[in-house]
């Protein structure tokens, strides 16, 4: 299944992508890709069991923010990797 | 006499303007444990200092710096001021906060705070040192920015000396002019009108007095590994991109306000991410004074502004006050509109807010001005210079904010004046953020985002940020009374997510430097008392349950674009989530204090 990952704050400026598209099923199945897309991505954002990090959102399609790296996608969804900090 | 607590000189020193006197007057022990500093002990000194239902631009209203215990040690982010005063704007009590080398030397004064009362008969400097305190004629600065003012006071008075100033729009009682040092501002609430109303330019201090330190060498360390995790992963996207980083993912989430809130997406946004920025204008970082984190990022403007200045911090809230609320694309001209703030001396948030009220007023055909529509960048440059200036109607009219203008203009525009009791609303998007629109509405300073922080809960698994929930509320008073110890220390927000518990380390600090057996518990009761404290200065000054309330269009117009496409608040649902709010603080459901209440925290009942 294909899956739109974008990529906002911390997440674009270590891989250098807006967005990417892989073929996953569940949140930790993106991750993994985009791990071995982007090293520092991986060094920066996931912790050893490739979970986001404290301070890292994921966000279903703008709408939902999914903490379980289980949580399961469907088709045509957009998951957004982002800075969770936010205020200024 | 009571013996002075570790960390502090145990005193203000309160000056009035209008007899040319100064004395010191003694802060008891109990005082300082029961609100620390900044932004608590501020209110507490408004407190004593006030009258019922005063004018805040009379010259009986006090104005307030305020430093804390922390400032001057190695903890860091800690070098930080508090200006509290009752706003002009909104009328209610205004605590706001800035950085830099004029709490480092006002600390050395031998004060705690510095409380102004009095008006001066001509435009006057303030000089203190340890010593002594005196009055300059200020005639040569009135008129100038509060940079200009500075650079000609350092000339003089040496640079030891750091000043707070006001710009032309504090001298002219524009009801959000700022109070500004070293290129920062106390920016909320309209406090340069208050010190303007003084007529009083600046402020500079210096000094060599220290205060000791309880446990010296256990705050050293605790300071030397505080810097080291503030220099961590927590802060790296301050430090690497800015807060302007925000403004994408606000955009992405539906939660940017645009063109006065009637769009949450702006289809030029990319235009303003981190990395176009940095191509379209060559960027430098700074900190503030004894900061780790060094999240300030500066732009070079491509045309020196109309006040000359060759460069400007930027952060979220100018980039999106002055760029997508106003519909304005391009990055040169927000970078123009936020350094002409700063050489004025106006609150970005609250110009950009009026300035976007006024081109929806425009547009709607409520006040005749052609040129003024949502993207005209020209339009919005000569607005804010018009606002300060006050030479034309427009200016006139919009001085005092959007509601005021509100109520002159008519034509229900209070519906859309993009303010909660008068502040205009920060960059967060109350239809798609529904913890921060109850933050909002319940906010004793009006819409803000620094004060409340429910943006947190909205930004999390917590809830659905589409809808109020109760099960909201515990989480955003527990980030309320986060914040309003972190601005009583005063530490920066910054540092947040560098604690794994909040309250647990801020009372580490607080025992080091004070030697106080502090603990978490005590720092939520403190953080109870403040909040409460303030809601009591606002029922002081006229607070009525009816001010805590959003503008009518975010419960009469659907969002109209992005994930939050057809969303409303609830307004009789906001409603009881308010009584919830007040009742859980404490309060009755309409937001009045018991009686018992005071007494338990220790609130003066009575001026």
């Amino acid at each position: 299944m294909t899956v739109t990952v974008e990529f906002l704050g911390i997440p674009r400026l270590k891989t250098g992508l807006k967005h990417v598209e892989v073929q996953a099923g569940t949140v930790e199945e993106v991750l993994r890709q985009v791990a071995e897309l982007s090293p520092e991505f991986l060094q920066t954002c996931l912790d050893e069991d490739f979970h986001l990090k404290s301070g890292f959102l994921a966000s279903r399609n703008g709408r939902d923010f999914l903490s379980d790296a289980s949580s399961l996608l469907e088709v045509n969804d957009t998951l957004i990797i982002l800075s969770a900090d936010v205020g200024g | 006499m009571a013996s002075i607590p570790n960390g502090y000189h145990g005193q203000y020193l309160r000056i009035d303007l209008s007899l040319r006197q100064f004395e010191a007057v003694p802060l008891p022990a109990d005082v300082l444990r029961n609100y620390i500093g900044g932004s608590g002990l501020g209110t507490w000194i408004l407190l004593q200092e006030s009258q019922p239902n005063q004018n805040p631009l009379s010259a009986e209203a006090p104005l307030i710096f305020v430093f804390s215990p922390l400032v001057g040690s190695p903890l860091t982010t800690s070098a930080k001021f508090a200006v509290v005063a009752q706003s002009p704007l909104t009328g209610r009590i205004n605590d706001s906060l800035s950085s830099s080398g004029f709490a480092i030397s006002g600390k050395k004064t031998g004060y705690d705070a510095i409380v102004i009362v009095g008006a001066a008969e001509a435009p006057t400097s303030v000089v203190i040192d340890s010593l002594n305190t005196r009055f300059e004629d200020a005639a040569e600065l009135w008129g100038l920015s509060s940079s200009q003012a500075e650079a000609k006071l350092s000339e003089k008075l040496g640079p030891k000396f750091k000043t707070a100033a006001i710009g032309l729009a504090g001298e002219k009682l524009v009801r959000f002019a700022s109070v500004s040092h070293d290129g920062r501002h106390a920016g909320r609430g309209g406090l340069g009108a208050v010190m303007g109303s003084k007529k009083l330019k600046s402020i500079s201090v210096a000094g060599e007095k220290q205060v000791q330190y309880a446990h010296p060498s256990e705050l050293s360390k605790y300071a030397k590994q505080l810097s080291k995790d503030s220099f961590g992963p927590a802060t790296e996207k301050y430090r690497e991109l800015g807060t302007v980083g925000n403004l994408l993912t606000f955009n992405r989430l539906g939660a940017l306000p645009v063109h006065n809130f009637q769009q949450t997406t702006f289809a030029e946004a990319e235009s303003f991410s981190p990395e176009a920025l940095a191509v379209s204008h060559e960027k430098t970082r700074a900190s503030c004074a004894a900061c780790t984190i060094g999240c300030e990022h500066i732009y070079q403007l491509k045309n020196d502004s109309p006040g000359n200045s060759k460069s400007v911090r930027m952060e979220y809230e100018n980039l999106f006050a002055l760029g997508p609320l106003c519909g304005i694309t391009d990055s040169e001209t927000v970078f123009q509109a936020s350094a002409l703030c700063d050489e004025l001396g106006i609150d970005t948030i609250s110009a950009g807010g009026t300035a976007a009220f006024a081109m929806e007023c425009a547009e709607k055909g409520f006040i005749d001005a052609p040129e003024l529509r949502f993207g005209n960048g020209q339009a919005l440059l000569e607005l804010l210079a018009e606002m300060v200036h006050q030479k034309t109607e427009l200016g006139q009219l919009f001085c005092q904010g959007s509601r005021a203008a509100a109520h002159a203009i008519g034509h229900n525009s209070l519906e859309f004046a993009p303010q909660v009791k008068g502040l205009e609303i920060p960059g967060y998007e109350p239809r798609t953020l529904q913890t921060m629109a109850l933050g909002f509405a319940v906010g004793t300073r009006g819409a803000d985002h620094n004060r409340s922080g429910a943006y947190q809960v909205d930004f999390s698994e917590a809830g659905n940020r589409f809808e109020l929930n109760s099960e909201s509320i515990g989480p955003a008073i527990e980030i309320e009374n986060e914040a309003a110890v972190m601005d009583s220390l005063i530490l920066c927000k910054f540092l947040r997510g560098v604690f794994d518990d909040k309250l647990a380390s801020m009372s580490e600090m607080l025992r080091l430097v004070t030697g106080w057996s502090v603990d978490a518990a005590e720092l939520e009761q403190t953080a109870r008392r403040i909040v409460t404290a303030k809601k009591w200065f606002n029922i002081q000054q006229g607070w009525t349950p009816e001010e805590d309330v959003l503008p009518q269009r975010f419960f009469s117009e659907p969002v109209v674009d992005g994930p939050g496409k057809g969303t409303l608040i609830s307004e009789s649902r906001l409603n009881e989530l308010i009584q919830q709010y007040n009742l859980s603080r404490g309060w009755d459901k309409s937001g009045w204090i018991p009686n018992d209440l005071l007494h338990e925290l220790d609130i003066c009942e009575s001026f």
